[in-house]
């Protein structure tokens, strides 16, 4: 049987997901398939497009890439527009003048943003936000400019204004309507999101009508509107809206709408024969589907038909939940109210800035859309009561407040069925979550890597993990979240009961919690835990049993027995002087010196009875302990900043003195780290830091939970342009709220990828004092930073610790199981088989 | 069969409770637990049989059930304080030796031969 030759033109999110399909099928053997792509850098995530104004990393959002198109045996022709399509002959034409023969042919060209086409419109400060390219242009041309207008105040429009927001522009946003987001909101919604977003900064200009732009002798542009009224700006970008592109199809003589877009029909064929349309550039029953879920669904149905199977596409939902500049905002179905008969419920509280509004029909039986501004958090509730079309509580008004206002809204007591979907974006239904558990998923984190769910726009995570949790439950499955056999409690219930009850030692938690001896899981955890809440000395009486291996000498353990000595180097700032000890101490002790990762150094090879006299040397020369044994925070590292460089804008390394100094012996769940670099070059790294902070011309950026380690992962951006004194209150906010919630041993970034609610919670809890929390989490990071101490100044002052340090109770002698030898004028542990020529000598 | 000897090996205030501490008899090195619920000592070789380096009397103690044992601080296997037997590795055991406290001094029942 000869393959069949299978063309696809455009690489967009929904031709991606189209081959996707075809790979996870296993069915890619049966077709020798060609790709066609217009822009040279292949599929990436058009969705999370303002990301790439965070982060400017293609590579974070790529979706295809050409190792993995090869792997899987396609043909990709990256760069190559198809100007021609025969459908007779079943020919394509590409613009390098190749002609590809198809037995198969799928549309997959997306569409393109609308430019209204008045006067100057196409100069040299104009705009348009749909590829990395057009972000590129922007970015370049926000250098030279101070202020920014994106014309057009739809749900795009909003996002292209975040960006200018972030590139620190001015920003204006020009409506043509009324309001904001008239496709999806109703006026109140509109007027309280663009109350909102004007008062984070943005100016918002309703009923301007653009007629021209009009370019400046000084540089920049000016808009004149019909009311004769003038805005000037430095750049301008379109935001107004979306036309498929169906060039192509138009020469072919294929069907097209008459405001554009492929006809299809339910299998998503087009009027020739064997050409399928698919996603944005695809007209089904008169409506083109500007989201990528419905695309999504087209892909499949193609795939299918493909196959030879049965399947057909019938409509798609177009509710959305999007942040908007910080903005919450929702709309589900019918959200205007236009249903015939159709009456709504209205919640307007200007006091927290919420609008909330359930549209249901003439007997108040179903809810047929919904908006929600300024708090989304019942959409996900909202969303299955209204795809499920579930019958409404006696009381529908009830919905309106949210669940965590009204623990019985009702919502939480509906049941969904096995069909419902929970993540649209990647179709996948509560059936399929449940048999991913019934698998062996026994965590969000696999759940989502299992099912993709939650992994498109991020929106549907509050629902799947409520699924999640009820699946693992509903299994018995000892979700095991005890600690241990000694514990019949989670981490964070255990950190609450020693806050609460004002625990003191692992013996108290252990007889009023606890059964048995312990384990090497709860000692250090709780250890760890009574650090975060009291910040006792690790070393006292009744604690010293319970540390770790590496707490307990405050050094870390080598493969040999020995240890290493890393002295703290604020923010990497060092006197010569102290360099000039740390060598002597090193060649006076035998010590292998090494630089380290985290800016400070690292000497190895201690005898566990050198440590007190190593330190007492290092103490007299002004340093402190590293805590680099300790489950605590690590370093903070710095680029050198405005002081020096020429590029930077922030004073990157007072900064960071001043975090370590604040942080340094936090005890936490795992450990922490921090960087401050001084401008966007980045050159400290910070978005790999658990916490990092870059400066700004205007204050300081915050990132979380980033990671580098074992599973690197790029920081997000929390919140922008602080001062310092709101950074500090952010980041004690977070890091207690870390310390409280996280599990033992989870790093910020799993701990955040498996809050649920995710980085929104998070911005909610820190910055919006959603559960109320704030002042509480600040003193009781004060109380810490007041408590602290240098655990080696302390050890040192008291003879019993020090006397700890002998390696033998029962003798004075030096642990000669310890060998080196000598390598690159440096010591290093001796190997085994050099350890037995090193005895056969000495006998 | 070897005779036991009874060798004394410190006082029982240089046992840190609930952990261990080393001691150095001839060439070996012992690790000395004393778990003060019980009011128990127990004593193992301090080789840690999987990194070969002298260090198990700093391992954390605990139980899984009835059995007690001591966690290898490098790599956390763990040994039963008892028999010194594995419990990951039925192939792997720790040299154990009885031990006892006698009038405050802490004795270690080696055989003769040590
Ligand atoms: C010394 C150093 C390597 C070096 O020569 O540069 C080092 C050495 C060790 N690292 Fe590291 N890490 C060192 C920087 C890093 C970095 C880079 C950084 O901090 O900028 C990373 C990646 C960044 C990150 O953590 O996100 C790093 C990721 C790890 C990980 C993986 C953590 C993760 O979440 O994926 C481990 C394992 C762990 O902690 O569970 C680890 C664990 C270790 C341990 C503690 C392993 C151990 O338990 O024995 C090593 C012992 C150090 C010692 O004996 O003194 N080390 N380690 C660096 C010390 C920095 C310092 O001054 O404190
Ligand atoms: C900033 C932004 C935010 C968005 N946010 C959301 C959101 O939150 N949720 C949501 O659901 N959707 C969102 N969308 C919409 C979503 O990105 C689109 O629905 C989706 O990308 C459509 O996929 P597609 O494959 O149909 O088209 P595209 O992704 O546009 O891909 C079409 C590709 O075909 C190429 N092409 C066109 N013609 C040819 C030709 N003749 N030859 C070769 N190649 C050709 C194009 O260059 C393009 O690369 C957003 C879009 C933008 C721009
Ligand atoms: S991050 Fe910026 S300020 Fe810091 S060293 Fe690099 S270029 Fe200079
Ligand atoms: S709905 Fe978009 S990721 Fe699930």
């Amino acid at each position: 049987m000869s393959l069949t030759r299978l063309a696809l033109v455009g690489n967009g999110m929904v031709g991606h997901h189209l081959l996707q399909n075809l790979a996870d099928q296993g069915v890619l053997a049966q077709f020798a398939i060609t790709v066609f792509s217009e822009e040279p850098l292949l599929a990436y995530d058009r969705v999370q497009l303002t990301k790439y104004m965070e982060h400017g990393s293609a590579e974070d959002l790529s979706l295809g890439s050409m190792a993995q198109y090869q792997a899987w045996g396609i043909e990709v022709k990256a760069g190559v527009v198809i100007e021609t399509l025969d459908t007779e002959q079943q020919v394509i034409t590409a613009s390098d003048g190749t002609q590809h023969k198809y037995d198969q042919l799928v549309l997959a060209t997306g569409s393109y943003p609308f430019v209204p086409p008045v006067p100057g419109h196409d100069g040299p400060a104009c705009h348009v936000y749909r590829t990395i390219p057009d972000l590129d242009g922007i970015k370049a041309a926000a250098t030279r400019a101070r202020s920014g207008v994106v014309i057009g105040g739809g749900l795009l429009g909003l996002e292209a204004a975040k960006a200018l927001v972030d590139l620190g522009l001015d920003t204006h946003v020009v409506e043509f309507a009324d309001r904001l987001m008239i496709q999806q909101l109703d006026a109140e919604g509109g007027e309280l999101l663009g109350a909102k977003i004007r008062a984070l900064g943005v100016k918002v200009h309703t009923q301007k009508n653009t007629q021209a732009i009009v370019p400046l002798q000084e540089g920049g542009v000016q808009l004149q509107f019909a009311d004769g009224e003038v805005l000037e700006t430095d750049l301008v970008v379109f935001s107004a809206g979306i036309r498929p592109r169906d060039q192509l199809a138009r020469q072919a003589g294929l069907s097209v709408g008459e405001r554009g877009g492929i006809v299809i029909n339910d299998q998503c064929q087009t009027s020739a024969a064997n050409v399928y349309a698919v996603g944005e550039c695809a007209l089904w029953q008169q409506r083109i589907f500007g989201l990528v879920a419905p695309g999504y669904q087209m892909a499949k149905v193609v795939v299918s038909q493909l196959l030879g199977q049965e399947a057909g596409f019938s409509g798609a939902d177009m509710s959305t939940k999007l942040k908007l500049l910080g903005v919450d905002v929702a709309s589900i179905g019918d959200a205007q109210g236009r249903t015939e008969g159709a009456k709504s419920y209205r919640l307007f509280d200007e006091y927290h800035g919420h609008y909330h509004k359930l549209v249901v029909d003439a007997k108040g039986e179903h809810l047929l859309g919904a908006i929600l501004v300024g708090d989304a958090t019942q959409y996900s509730d909202l969303l299955q009561i209204y795809l499920n079309r579930m019958s409404l509580p006696e009381h529908p008004e009830m919905l309106l407040w949210s669940a965590d206002d009204n623990a019985d809204s009702g919502v939480g007591q509906m049941v969904l069925p096995d069909s419902a979907t929970i993540c649209s974006c990647h179709n996948v239904t509560k059936g399929d979550v449940v048999s991913a558990v019934q698998g062996g998923c026994c965590s969000l984190a696999d759940v989502k890597q299992q099912t993709r769910a939650a992994t498109g726009c991020g929106g549907c995570v509050q629902a799947l993990n409520n699924v999640v949790q009820s699946s693992l439950q509903d299994l018995g499955m000892e979700v095991s979240s005890d600690l241990c056999e000694h514990f019949a409690y989670t981490r964070q219930e255990l950190y609450d009961l020693v806050r609460v009850e004002g625990l003191k030692s692992f013996a108290e938690v252990l007889q009023q919690h606890g059964q048995g001896l312990g384990c090497e899981i709860c000692k250090p955890t709780l250890a760890s835990i009574l650090a975060s809440c009291w910040n006792d000395y690790v070393l006292a009486g009744e604690h010293v049993a319970q540390q770790d291996s590496n707490d307990r000498y405050l050094a870390n353990i080598q493969k040999d027995g020995s240890y290493s000595v890393v002295p703290r180097v604020p923010a990497g700032e060092i006197k010569p002087q102290q360099l000039i000890v740390l060598g002597e101490v090193a060649q006076e002790f035998g010590l292998y010196s090494k630089i380290t990762g985290g800016q400070r150094v690292d000497l190895f090879g201690a005898r566990q009875e050198q440590l007190p006299a190593i330190w007492q040397r290092l103490l007299d020369a002004g340093f402190e302990t590293g805590h680099a044994y300790g489950k605590s925070v690590r370093t903070v590292k710095s680029c050198v900043g405005s002081t020096w460089c020429r590029y930077g804008v922030g004073n990157s390394v007072g900064l960071a003195l001043d975090l370590e100094n604040r942080y340094k012996g936090v005890r936490s769940p795992h450990k922490l780290k921090f960087a401050v670099s001084g401008c966007t070059r980045e050159c400290a790294e910070a978005q790999s830091k658990d916490i990092g902070v870059i400066a700004t011309d205007k204050g300081w950026n915050l990132y979380i939970c980033g990671n580098g380690g074992m599973r690197p992962r790029h920081a997000d951006l929390l919140a922008t342009d602080l001062d310092q004194a709101t950074l500090i209150s952010y980041i004690d906010r977070l890091l207690m709220f870390y310390i409280k919630t996280a599990d033992r041993l989870q790093r910020t970034s799993t701990w955040l990828e498996n809050l649920a609610g995710g980085l929104d919670y998070v911005r909610q809890v820190v910055i919006e004092d959603k559960l109320g929390l704030a002042t509480q989490l600040e003193a009781q990071m004060q109380a810490l930073v007041d408590a602290y101490q240098c655990e080696w100044r302390t050890t040192l002052a008291d003879p019993q610790a020090v006397a700890r340090f002998q390696p033998f109770v029962n003798t004075q002698a030096s642990d000669s199981s310890i060998v080196m030898v000598s390598e690159r004028e440096q010591m290093r542990p001796a190997t085994s088989s050099e350890r037995i020529n090193l005895f056969q000598e000495i006998a | 069969m070897s005779t036991q000897q009874w060798i004394p090996v410190c006082h029982e205030n240089q046992l840190l409770p609930d952990a261990g501490v080393a001691a150095l008899l001839g060439e070996r090195q012992l690790a000395l637990f004393y778990v003060s619920a019980k009011q128990q000592f127990f004593v193992l070789d301090n080789l840690d049989p999987v990194t070969g380096a002298q260090v198990m009397a700093r391992g954390l103690i605990g139980n899984q059930g009835e059995q007690w044992y001591v966690a290898s601080p490098l790599l956390k296997q763990r040994y039963c304080l008892h028999s010194g037997q594995s419990l990951d590795d039925d192939q792997v055991a720790l040299p154990s030796w009885p031990a006892r406290c006698i009038n405050g001094m802490v004795e270690v029942a080696l055989p003769e031969a040590a």
